[in-house]
């Protein structure tokens, strides 16, 4: 299990959504829970062929935020 | 910690038009707007422009942008003209008649079968509700080109189609070109005459010398698909003088596909180009997606090399200009048109947004319609994601309207994108959801991490900083003459 | 004389971290730039205080090459600066750029968009007024 904390005011619950919907298929399970100041994003048996998963997860949700402040 | 100090612009956005702008080599800044109008400054000239300092150019007030003085409906016109496309309708529809081949492509997959499988021919009947719904488009203009397979296994199909849209034509008045891409392994004179009296372009696949050619495209045992292709280009280009047309507008054009073997044959690929009169070599790499690992190992390459490739190619072309050649390259001439001529080429995989569905579709030989050419291969490799219907029951509102054009519109519009918004590229360049979606399951791709984005921004750059660096203009002459089209009525 | 604009980051084996502070750098503006890096690095950003964010770029290379690092940060450096510039051309040419693309796309005058004249009139107008673009103010001090 891996978790990433990425916080709530730089990134965005829409971002992160889309984003363990496209990385859906690198772990058995990515769910998100969120506190007052971060969204935690847990990744359950992430594959171990991909050994940036969190880091190529981040760098999604970061695309997906400035997308949707692009538009 | 460290620190690093750097210049900060001082600006005087009042005084400014809205513009684009990147660093294209060092010092060196380019400018672009939404009307494809450009200039390139010094690092002196970009900082007092920014400023409200620069002293007033004619040029900078009449491409807007310097706010004082410019004329924003005139602005707005050009914007229009280069725009000319959008809500215009496809004009580009390619029609697979057949996917039987006799040739084995080492790059050819997903979109062949051998010759006995006739049931992968279009019929006639098909072939009659594809025309029935391309001259539904809206554009004035159509083009159908032929491809396959190779097309002319099903030669009764071209010859349908091409009688069919031309006894159509005479109540819709449109403009309709043909064009057929072909091997010239299953021609014959009959077809050849009958091409030329119908005023078919034809274009040929050619890679390169002959064991360049031959190595990629495997053909039967103790054949020479090379030898082949010189006879019929050697022909078609002797008949069409023979019957008086002018071989600058009448004569074979070929079509390149780029393999690993061909990065480091740039030279001989464009020699032989010129020695056989055609006058664009259009450079583009290889779709990486749906081959075999193997295969692609053998055949492939990475962005890098290609690009490595690119501008050692494309220096070459623009060294043999210089001698006196008549020889462009497609890709930069197209981004030229763009950059040099107040019009767009209205090339369907460089535009904003792209072309797919608006611009051009694709019929496969049962008449499924697809977005694109590729979104046929897409469609062969079992996702039906960029299939829009059957041509038997297809409307044209179904058509341009589907949901999957309009995604493909969203995620190409390149307003609308992170990175591209604010790219000084912007006005020229084209993204490929296809390839996104093939890459990373998704329409919208991470732009820097996109092969077309490499592509796109390295050719601008280039273009730009030769057009830059040109003292007597002679680069500008060389430019200025790929970017003229010649109608052939 | 030309001013500067100075960033301190921090640098270990594989990665940079600039802290920059939200009322000098806009988040659209670091958003831009990091977006820029995504090819080569992996990106993380983090809230160290009110006000500020953290922007680590951590390379995709296990063992960048001596000075890759550094050059990283002033590439980075660069590009947010250009962003600002970005973002406020963009800004305060808004409503030329909409009336451009209206013209252009919608055709003539419906009589409901301002002509031309009155649309400079009006941004003259508030360029002399209330300013909200801040667009007369130097950006660095316009805070
Ligand atoms: S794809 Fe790349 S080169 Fe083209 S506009 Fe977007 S960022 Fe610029």
């Amino acid at each position: 299990m891996s978790v990433l904390q990425l916080h709530r005011s730089l990134y965005s619950a829409d971002a992160i959504q889309a984003a363990a919907a496209a990385y859906a298929e690198f772990a058995d399970a990515i769910t998100v829970t969120e506190s007052e100041v971060e969204y935690s994003v847990t990744f359950t048996a992430p594959d171990p062929d991909v050994p940036e998963l969190l880091d190529a997860f981040a760098n999604h949700v970061l695309f997906e935020t400035a997308a949707a402040r692009t538009a | 910690m460290k620190t690093i100090e750097l210049p900060r612009k001082s600006l005087t956005a009042e005084t400014l038009g809205f513009f684009r702008f990147g660093e294209i080599s060092p010092g060196r800044w380019v400018i672009t707007n939404d009307a494809g109008e450009w200039e390139i400054l010094s690092t002196a000239e970009f900082d007092a422009l920014l400023a409200g300092t620069i002293e007033t150019r004619e040029s900078l007030t009449h491409k807007g942008f310097l706010r004082t003085g410019s004329d924003l409906d005139a602005l707005a016109e050009r914007v229009r003209r280069k725009k000319h496309f959008v809500g215009k309708g496809p004009h580009l529809h390619m029609v697979v008649t057949t996917l039987r081949c006799n040739q084995d492509c080492r790059y050819c997959h997903a979109s062949r079968t051998n010759l006995d499988q006739v049931q992968t021919d279009m019929s006639l009947e098909t072939a009659k509700k594809v025309v029935d719904l391309a001259m539904q488009s809206t554009s004035p203009y159509l083009c159908f080109e032929y491809q396959g397979g190779e097309p002319t296994v099903n030669f009764e199909a071209i010859k349908f189609i091409v009688e069919y849209s031309r006894e159509k034509n005479r109540y819709e008045g449109k403009t309709i070109d043909h064009s057929l891409v072909t091997n010239f392994t299953w021609m014959d004179e009959e077809k050849a005459e009958w091409l030329i009296a119908n005023d078919v372009l034809v274009c040929t696949s050619l890679d390169g010398p002959e064991e360049l050619h031959n190595w990629n495209r495997t053909w039967r045992k103790g054949s020479n698909a090379f030898e082949q292709v010189m006879r019929w280009i050697a022909w078609f280009n002797a008949r069409y003088i023979e019957l008086g047309r002018d071989p600058k507008l009448w004569h074979i054009d070929a079509l390149l596909t780029t393999t690993r073997r061909t990065l480091s044959q740039y030279r001989e690929v464009v020699d032989l180009y010129v020695s056989l009169g055609i006058r664009n070599v259009h450079l583009r790499p290889l779709n990486p997606f749906g081959f075999a690992t193997r295969t692609w190992k053998n055949i492939g390459y990475t962005t890098a090399e290609y690009l490595a490739f690119y501008e050692q190619a494309l220096d070459y072309i623009l060294e043999l200009n210089l001698q006196g050649e008549e020889i462009m390259e497609g890709t930069a001439a197209l981004f030229l048109k763009k950059m040099l001529t107040p019009d767009d080429p209205n090339f369907v995989d460089i535009r904003s947004p792209i072309g797919a569905g608006t611009g051009g579709v694709a019929y496969n030989y049962d008449g499924a319609v697809v977005t694109s050419d590729e979104g046929r291969m897409v469609l062969a490799m079992g996702d039906p994601l960029f299939k829009l219907g059957d041509a038997a029951s297809l409307t044209y509102p179904e058509m341009v309207g589907h949901p999957t054009v309009k995604a493909l519109a969203v995620a190409s519009y390149l307003d609308s994108l992170p990175g591209c918004s604010t790219c000084f590229n912007a006005p020229w360049c084209g993204v490929r959801p296809l390839h996104n979606y093939m890459h990373t399951g998704d329409v919208f791709g991470q732009r820097p991490n996109t092969a077309k984005c490499a592509e796109h921004m390295t050719i601008a750059r280039l273009l730009l900083n030769k057009l830059d660096d040109d003292p007597d203009g002679d680069v500008r002459r060389i430019f200025d003459r790929w970017t003229v089209d010649r109608p052939r009525q | 004389m030309a001013e500067t604009a100075t960033f301190h980051y921090d640098v270990d084996a594989r990665s940079v971290g600039f802290v920059i502070d939200e009322e000098l750098y806009s988040l659209d503006a670091i958003y831009g730039a990091a977006y820029l890096f995504v090819d080569r690095c992996w990106l993380f950003l983090d809230r160290p205080a009110d006000k500020q964010v953290q922007v680590r770029l951590r390379s995709k290379e296990a063992e960048p090459a001596g000075g890759t690092l550094d050059a990283l940060a002033g590439e980075f450096a660069n590009e947010l600066l250009n962003q600002v510039l970005r973002l406020r051309i963009g800004d305060s040419t808004r409503s030329l750029r909409e009336y451009t693309l209206a013209r252009a796309f919608f055709g003539d005058d419906d009589g409901e968009r301002p002509n031309i004249d009155d649309l400079l009139a009006e941004l003259d107008a508030e360029e002399l007024a209330d300013d909200p673009l801040e667009i007369q103010v130097p950006w660095d001090t316009g805070s």
